[in-house]
């Protein structure tokens, strides 16, 4: 047993302790599953940063920016981050609102439909399968790196773990150790930055070191190394705007970051979290993609880049400092697993099962210990792809819900049989373009990803469904409702408050912009 | 180039930022007018 894997067992060990207190306080199905609605601002922002957050990132997008995709990851991580603010604006305070308790629940309501409401569960449950797949898959390398158990070994020991989690403390347990995981990992890797710039020189230098070495000069620059994603520069960078916009979508409507509305104490909470769950996630994808080119100064000849940040806790920062590095990696995937894994039990027992109460607590629980058996199984009999299986993931959810979600608050023509084909549609567009290009071999350009097909296929389906059919009066009415901002909401100095936040959100794009220039663009030129 | 990311993120941040603020204002207003009325 070395020193990473016994950091990994206090953390593990802690957290299982907190989710058993926690435990004591899920009263019913509404604590199970929605937190009872009385979450804060630090907890909603916190679990919205640490669901994002996963191994996907610390392995996947770490590595691509290693291998030479930076500005391709930049352009995508700022892009997206956007979502968060249109999300909780857009989709998030409506959907607190009808008070649902999962969002195929909302879609149902919406929709006055209950096969609106198992489709989407449907899609939920797949996405949200897919997602923790490459969580767990991340976790189980990472362990399997750093400490040198088998890797099954890893993998169940965090399946283990994060089913506790999940099963006995519900969504309050969830909340809270994803915001404690969140901290862990934030405040771990902002340090970790600093020891692992100093050992390359300092920040500065060693961007001037490697925009000047032939090796390593276009790391930095917008067009990146030819063949890290795509062949040529221009491909790189519409890659990260296509990505840009699928992910922004994914940060608005995408299950595992909207349900967190749902536990929101009210409406203020959602619209104030948004600003600082952008600039939250854009910070760690900076830094993280940022950091893991500068260890192309140390080390620039890693055979498997996803082990890029794995590698500079080993022997870049103190052990110290990297064994609580790794902890807070393997507590990012944890938590984001956690929440996929609470989320799957939610849409089973709420929107398949339909049961209520204790029963739809019980029946959430089984679901949960069967949905990780067989992520244990898939993860175990397929080789690790974190990033391909991740975006995946993303790109399912943004071609299949996205369109919809918007549409089912804002237009007034969208039927019932429009949304269903609409959210089938997507899915299946964005699945048999996935199988056309990994199946079938072809290469579609860069601007044609499968999670734009899925949304092309959404929009038209949505278009034709609805043109064919009418609004009923109980769908009008439905979503005539949604407009109704309750009593309790509209305290004047709440309402100012909320709208200084909102205002905040454009001072987060000024200093986003600023940090891009400062630690990136003006050091590139001036070496 | 890389300037023109820059600007682009925090252009695109700001506006959905902007967007959202009008969005809440208009509707709270909304509200309240037909509070009052």
């Amino acid at each position: 047993m070395n020193i990473y894997f016994t950091g990994m067992c206090i953390a593990m060990a802690f957290f299982l302790g907190i989710s058993c207190l926690i435990s004591k306080k899920v009263k019913d199905a509404e604590d199970f599953y929605v937190a009872g609605r009385k979450a804060p601002l630090i907890l909603i922002a916190g679990s919205m940063i640490a669901s994002y957050t996963s191994t996907g990132m610390f392995m996947g997008d770490a590595a691509e920016a290693y291998e030479g995709a930076l500005s391709a990851m930049i352009v995508f991580a700022g892009m997206q981050s956007a979502g968060y603010i249109l999300g909780a604006v857009f989709f998030g305070r409506y959907l607190r609102r009808s008070g649902a308790m999962t969002i195929p629940e909302f879609f149902g309501r919406r929709f006055c439909s209950q096969k609106m409401q198992v489709l989407s569960a449907v899609t939920a449950i797949i996405m949200m399968s897919v997602y923790l797949l490459s969580v767990i898959q991340g976790v189980g390398t990472l362990m399997n790196v750093v400490t040198g158990m088998n890797y099954k070994v890893c993998i169940v020991i965090a399946i283990a773990v994060f089913t506790f989690i999940s099963v006995v403390s519900g969504s309050r347990g969830v909340l809270i150790t994803d915001t404690l995981m969140a901290g862990l990992f934030t405040v771990s890797m902002l340090i970790s930055v600093i020891f692992i710039a100093s050992k390359a020189g300092g920040w500065f230098s060693a961007l001037t070191t490697l925009a000047q070495t032939p090796d390593t000069s276009a790391l930095l620059t917008w067009e990146g190394r030819p063949d890290a994603l795509y062949e040529t520069g221009m491909d790189n960078m519409i890659w990260g705007i296509s990505y840009g916009i699928v992910w922004c979508s994914v940060c608005a409507i995408g299950p595992w970051q909207s349900s967190r509305y749902l536990m929101a104490k009210d409406e203020h909470t959602v619209m104030r979290s948004a600003p600082i769950a952008a600039f939250g996630v854009f910070i760690l994808e900076f830094f993280v993609c940022m950091t893991a080119v500068i260890i192309n100064v140390l080390n620039p000849n890693l055979t498997e880049s996803s082990h890029v940040w794995v590698w500079a806790a080993m022997n870049a920062v103190p052990t110290c400092l990297g064994v609580i590095l790794m902890t807070g990696v393997l507590s990012a995937g944890i938590s984001s697993a956690t929440t996929f894994l609470s989320l799957i039990g939610a849409s089973a027992a709420n929107d398949l099962a339909v049961a209520k109460g204790n029963r739809s607590v019980r029946i959430g629980r089984f679901v949960m210990i069967m949905a990780s058996f067989v992520v244990l199984v898939c993860a175990i009999a397929n080789p690790p792809a974190i990033f391909v299986i991740m975006f995946l993931g993303g790109a399912t959810a943004a071609s299949s819900w996205m369109p919809v979600a918007v549409g089912c608050i804002f237009s007034r023509r969208m039927t019932k049989t429009g949304a269903f084909f609409g959210m089938l549609s997507g899915m299946a567009g964005c699945f048999a373009a996935n199988l056309v290009k990994t199946i079938g071999g072809v290469n579609l350009p860069s601007y044609l990803d499968p999670a734009i097909i899925g949304i092309v296929c959404n929009v038209i389906a949505i278009f034709i469904g609805s043109s064919l059919t009418k609004v009923t009066e109980e769908e009008k009415r439905a979503r005539e409702e949604l407009f109704n901002i309750p009593e309790s909401e509209c305290d004047p100095v709440e309402v100012k408050k909320t709208l200084n936040w909102s205002l905040s959100g454009i001072l987060v794009g000024v200093l986003m912009a600023g940090l891009m220039l400062v630690f990136w663009i003006i050091p590139l030129r001036m070496s | 180039m890389e300037i023109v990311i820059a600007v682009f993120i925090g252009v695109w941040i700001s506006l959905s930022a902007l967007i959202a603020y009008r969005q809440i204002k208009k509707e709270y207003e909304n509200t309240m007018e037909n509070g009052s009325k």
